[in-house]
Formats: C-alpha cells, sequence, structure tokens
C-alpha cells in the first residue's frame, strides 16, 4: 500500500512539474545553505582538529595566574617542575625558553627569535621538515651548539648558499645549522610561538631568572584522557589547594580546539538559524500546494473512497505526497550540494577543507521528510474527513 | 432470495429551519440478492442521493438503512468503506477513473483498499473480461467513453461485490455504446450480481427486472 503512495506521489510531481518545482524550491534552498553550512563547519572542525594535534603526547601548558579576589599573583618556579615530573603520564616538563639575539652569516645578519627545544619538539608539535633533521637526544643533553633554521630565517641568512653543515654566528658562537624547518601559521599555533627564526637545544638559553618561570610546557602520554590530564597538572601545581587554583592558568591544546570550536560554532548557528526559516518558509509553501491540491482532487478523494478506501488511506496518500514533495527537494539539495562542495575547490582557491558529513546531512533529509509531514497534515486531515457523497459533486 | 438492502423511513434533507429541503421523503425499500432493479425519475427526483444512500457514501438525515440485516448507521467510518471496498461495486455516468493511473491501475485500485497486493493477474482478467485486455496500459485520456465505462465497470468488480450500483451508466455515452454497457451490466445479473441502475432512459430502464420511479424524492 505505502508503495503505491510513493507511486502516486511521484505521478501527481510529474503531473504539476512547475507547481512541484516551486513548492518544492523553498526547501530545496534551505537544505542546500543546510548542506553548505555543515560543510563549513565541518571543515573548520577537521582544521581546527589538525591544527592543535599533537603527536605522540598532549600538550598541556602552566602559566602564573593571578587570583582577582585575593589580589595574589601565582609564581612557578623549579620545584614546580619537580612536583610535575612526578605526575603519573607526565612525559617531560620543561620551561618555554625563548630569547631574541643576534645571528650573522657571511652573507646576512638579523635579530633573531630563538627557541630552546628538546629531540621531541619537532615529532610531538610536527613541525615539518624541509630538509636535514631533528635534534638527537644526545645533541640536546650535551648542550651541543646545533641548530634548525626556519624557512624565513634561510631566506634572509642564506640568500645564495646551502645553510646545512654550514655555521651560524650567534652572540659569538658558532652553531652548526643540521635541518630545515618549515615555521607555518599551524606550528605556530600549536606552540604557541608565532614567530621563530632558529631552534636550539634547550640549554643553550639559559633562564634569565629561574626562579620564576613565565611557561612550563607539560608533555603527556596520550594515553590519558584529556581532562583526567588537564586535571592532574591543576592539581600537582595547586598542590590540592583549591585556593591556589586561581594562581596558576592551565590550559591544554584540547581546550583551544574546543574554544576555537565553540566560536565557530556560535558564528554558523545564526547562519543555520536562517536557512532554518528558508526551511520553514519553505514548508508553509508545500502546506499552500496541498491545500490547493487537496482542494482540487476533491472528487479523487470522493472516488477513492467510493472504492473503499479508509479515512487513513487519504490521510496517508496526502501526507506521503507532501513528504514526497520536501522530501525529494530536500534530496536534491543534498545531492547537489554534496557535489557542489566537492567540485568548489577546484574552481576557488578556499583555505580550508569543505567536507559533507554524513550523519548531519543524513539527519537535514530526515527533517525535510518531517517538514513535509507536518505540512501536509492540516490538508491530508480537511481531505480524509471529506464525505465521499459530498467530495464526488464537487466540480 | 435473501434481503441484501433496506432502507427504512429514511429522510435525507438539505438546510436547517425554514429553508430545509427534503431531498429523500420517508423511503422504505427493500432489495433482494441477484435482482435486477432500475430506479427512474426526472432531474432532481433524488434517485441519485438514494443511490447514494444505498452505497453507503451518504448518511441519512433520518431513517436507517439495513445491509444484509445489519444496521449501517452504527457502523463507523471505516467499517463503511470496508463494506464499500468488498461489498459494492459503483459505476458513476462520468466514469470517475483517475486519469493519471493506467486501466489496469484504476481496475487494481479496490484491491489495495481491499488488501490484495497481488492485484496484477485479477486486474488483467478484469479487463480481459469487459473485451479491453488490448488497453490495459492505456491512459483514460486516450480511451473512448465506451472503453472508460468498461474500464470503470472492470473496477466496480474487483472485490467481487454483492450489489453493483450505477448512476446512468449510460449518460455519457451514444446509444449504441450504451446498449453494449447494458449488455455487460445484464452479463453480470445473469452471473448472480445484485445491480441497481438509476437511470432518466426508458429504454435502460427496460433491462431492469423491476422498476422503481421516484418523484420527490418518494417512490410513486
Amino acid at each position: 500500500m505505502f508503495l503505491n503512495y510513493l507511486k502516486v506521489s511521484f505521478l501527481m510531481m510529474r503531473s504539476k512539474p512547475v507547481r512541484s518545482i516551486l513548492s518544492l524550491l523553498g526547501i530545496y534552498i534551505g537544505v542546500l545553505a543546510l548542506v553548505v553550512i555543515l560543510a563549513i563547519r565541518e571543515g573548520i572542525r577537521r582544521q581546527l582538529y589538525d591544527l592543535y594535534r599533537t603527536s605522540g603526547a598532549q600538550v598541556i601548558f602552566v602559566h602564573p595566574g593571578y587570583d582577582q579576589v585575593r589580589k595574589v599573583i601565582g609564581k612557578l618556579g623549579p620545584d614546580d617542575v619537580t612536583r610535575l615530573k612526578m605526575v603519573p603520564g607526565v612525559i617531560s616538563v620543561a620551561p618555554r625558553r625563548v630569547s631574541d639575539q643576534d645571528a650573522k652569516t657571511v652573507a646576512a645578519s638579523i635579530h633573531a627569535h630563538l627557541v630552546g627545544i628538546d629531540e621531541k619538539f619537532v615529532a610531538v608539535y610536527r613541525v615539518p621538515i624541509i630538509r636535514g633533521r631533528s635534534f638527537l637526544a644526545s645533541e640536546v643533553q650535551s648542550n651541543q651548539a646545533v641548530c634548525l633554521l626556519t624557512g624565513d630565517a634561510t631566506r634572509k641568512l642564506f640568500p645564495t648558499g646551502e645553510p646545512l653543515e654550514s655555521t651560524i654566528d650567534i652572540q659569538g658562537i658558532p652553531y652548526q645549522i643540521i635541518g630545515i624547518v618549515d615555521w607555518n601559521m599551524a606550528v605556530g599555533q600549536r606552540t604557541s610561538v608565532p614567530e621563530a627564526d632558529i631552534l636550539v637545544p634547550a640549554g643553550r638559553l639559559s633562564e634569565t631568572n629561574p626562579g620564576f618561570l613565565s611557561t612550563l610546557e607539560v608533555l603527556v602520554a596520550p594515553g590519558i584522557a584529556p581532562p583526567q590530564a588537564l586535571w592532574l597538572v591543576k592539581q600537582a601545581v595547586s598542590r590540592g589547594d583549591p585556593q591556589r587554583e586561581p594562581l596558576y592558568f592551565v590550559r591544554s591544546l584540547d581546550q583551544m580546539v574546543e574554544r576555537s570550536r565553540q566560536f565557530s560554532d556560535r558564528i554558523l548557528a545564526g547562519l543555520l538559524g536562517i536557512a532554518a526559516i528558508s526551511l520553514l518558509v519553505g514548508g508553509i509553501g508545500v502546506a499552500n500546494v496541498m491545500v490547493t491540491s487537496v482542494t482540487e482532487r476533491t472528487r479523487e478523494v470522493g472516488i477513492r473512497k467510493a472504492l473503499g478506501a479508509r479515512r487513513t488511506d487519504v490521510l496517508m496518500q496526502f501526507l506521503v505526497e507532501s513528504s514526497v514533495l520536501c522530501g525529494t527537494g530536500g534530496l536534491l539539495a543534498v545531492l547537489t550540494g554534496a557535489l557542489g562542495v566537492s567540485l568548489a575547490p577546484s574552481f576557488f582557491d578556499f583555505q580550508m577543507p569543505l567536507i559533507v558529513p554524513p550523519v548531519p546531512v543524513i539527519y537535514c533529509f530526515g527533517l525535510t521528510v518531517l517538514i513535509g509531514i507536518l505540512a501536509g497534515v492540516y490538508p491530508a486531515s480537511r481531505a480524509a474527513s471529506l464525505s465521499p457523497a459530498e467530495a464526488l459533486r464537487y466540480e | 432470495m435473501t434481503e441484501l438492502v433496506r432502507l427504512h423511513q429514511v429522510f435525507k434533507w438539505a438546510g436547517e429551519g425554514g429553508s430545509r429541503t427534503n431531498i429523500l421523503n420517508g423511503i422504505d425499500f427493500s432489495l433482494e440478492s441477484g435482482e435486477f432493479l432500475g430506479i427512474m425519475g426526472a432531474s432532481g427526483s433524488g434517485k441519485s442521493t438514494l443511490l447514494n444512500v444505498i452505497g453507503l457514501l451518504d448518511q441519512p438525515s433520518a431513517g436507517r438503512v439495513f445491509i444484509r440485516g445489519t444496521d449501517a448507521s452504527a457502523m463507523s467510518d471505516d467499517q463503511l468503506a470496508e463494506l464499500r471496498a468488498r461489498s459494492i461495486g459503483f459505476i458513476f455516468q462520468s466514469f470517475n477513473l483517475l486519469s493519471y493511473l493506467t486501466a489496469q491501475e484504476n481496475v487494481e485500485l479496490p484491491l489495495s483498499y481491499a488488501g490484495h497486493f497481488d492485484s496484477a493477474p485479477r486486474g488483467r482478467d478484469l479487463l480481459q473480461k469487459v473485451g479491453l485486455s488490448q488497453r490495459s496500459g492505456a491512459y483514460p485520456t486516450t480511451l473512448s467513453g465506451g472503453e472508460r465505462q468498461r474500464v470503470a465497470i472492470a473496477r466496480a468488480l474487483a472485490n467481487r461485490p454483492d450489489l453493483i450500483l450505477a448512476d446512468e451508466p449510460t449518460g455519457a455515452l451514444d446509444s449504441k455504446t450504451g446498449g453494449q454497457i447494458m449488455n455487460l451490466l445484464g452479463d453480470l445479473h445473469r452471473d448472480g450480481v445484485t445491480v441497481v441502475v438509476v437511470t432518466h432512459d426508458e429504454s435502460v430502464a427496460r433491462r431492469a427486472q423491476r422498476i422503481l420511479h421516484m418523484k420527490d424524492g418518494r417512490f410513486e
């Protein structure tokens, strides 16, 4: 029976093509907008995930904070490093060491941003190596005078020659260049170091004031759940004292992903609202068309009832018709939206990926069918309640 | 013969109070199983309304309708629909075929309402019976008037009804085609089907075993 309803629904659409197209246009536009917005949302999510994803460890930054109620400034020192190193799951704890120093080669001289790193840094933060290699553990442990140059610094310091295996003079000390890395925007975001020119073993940069550390970088084993890792680090630095908690600002890259995701979701929620209004208007259009259709087909309702159709048969017939009308609009929008999203990067230069998420899009299609049912309730029940004799007399 | 339909003091009126018009005026009537009844009357005499009441398409304003001894006024809408689907076949003057369905699909429509899902073989048999097996895939707009009425007859027979109600079945046809249609109804009657034909054409009514004349909503 349901197949009959479906068949008649498509036959009705075929018999009134212009009306059907116009009536499902509102739904089509609404769903198309939804699909595109969802593709942008998914693209942003993937991009954020990729931006902040680390490899082999999760990263938690600890900064000194300020308790606004008690007017007390937090302080990070070597004892905090020791305490954090004892937290289960913590791989390493190191003060973030950055310094601006003069660096020169035969060809040029710059005031360079130096970053002190360990042998895991490049792998954990997924810093792309253009040429050469990263530091060996032995080089870091023995504080050897080796360095990695970023692409920008290479272009400035070695405009013509090959930098690998050459040396660079930093504050009068020659450093051997063992690799070139790409310090792109994503790496800057992940590491919280937006600009860098030269990477050196951490021990080569001495603390200006070892008693007051500005940032601690805690690497936690990936097996520990991110919220638990964050909690463990917070507990360690505040020594389990709730009053000390406001004195430290502890944040993980996961939190940064979540915050950025929430921010983009808030912006996209407005757009989703506009698309939802378009769907609502589309639904009203379909309801209007169905009311007209029921009026035009009053005699048909009478014929069907004379042939034995029950109220539910007539009700279902018109409900299925309005659902099919809306569902067709939704399906066309999903298909053309997905096609458009997959083809768009071939024609336009997007800074982020556009990905159609399957599950929300299936929900979108389901929503259109639901809108169809809702739009059909009034006209369908009006048709179902018609008296057969009166319906047959309708001219 | 057993009583198939009985009407007891059936009134049907339109409007209320002073503007009330009686369409059926206290009809008492009985129809035996296997009968071929002709109901004649001028336009507005109430014969089509009577046919609608007998066919359970319309409820009387007062009085009772019994089908095989069961009071139809006590039945729910769904029960009435079930009875129409399984026991009554309608033939209309204007054929009332659904234009977007083929001849065979039109014939199969009552079968689906009666819960028969493998309706294609029955549809083909019925079209063969009315001589239209070659036109099963044709749409009503491509059929002649006589062919459309044959499709309507095949549709009315779909669920092997006890009762065929025909409202001016030849009204939209030329006399020759009308004669063929009446021959077909005569054949059905000979097969044991109860047939009621409403007409204002005396030559059509003469095919019936019994003729009742209506005037002003009652039998003369």
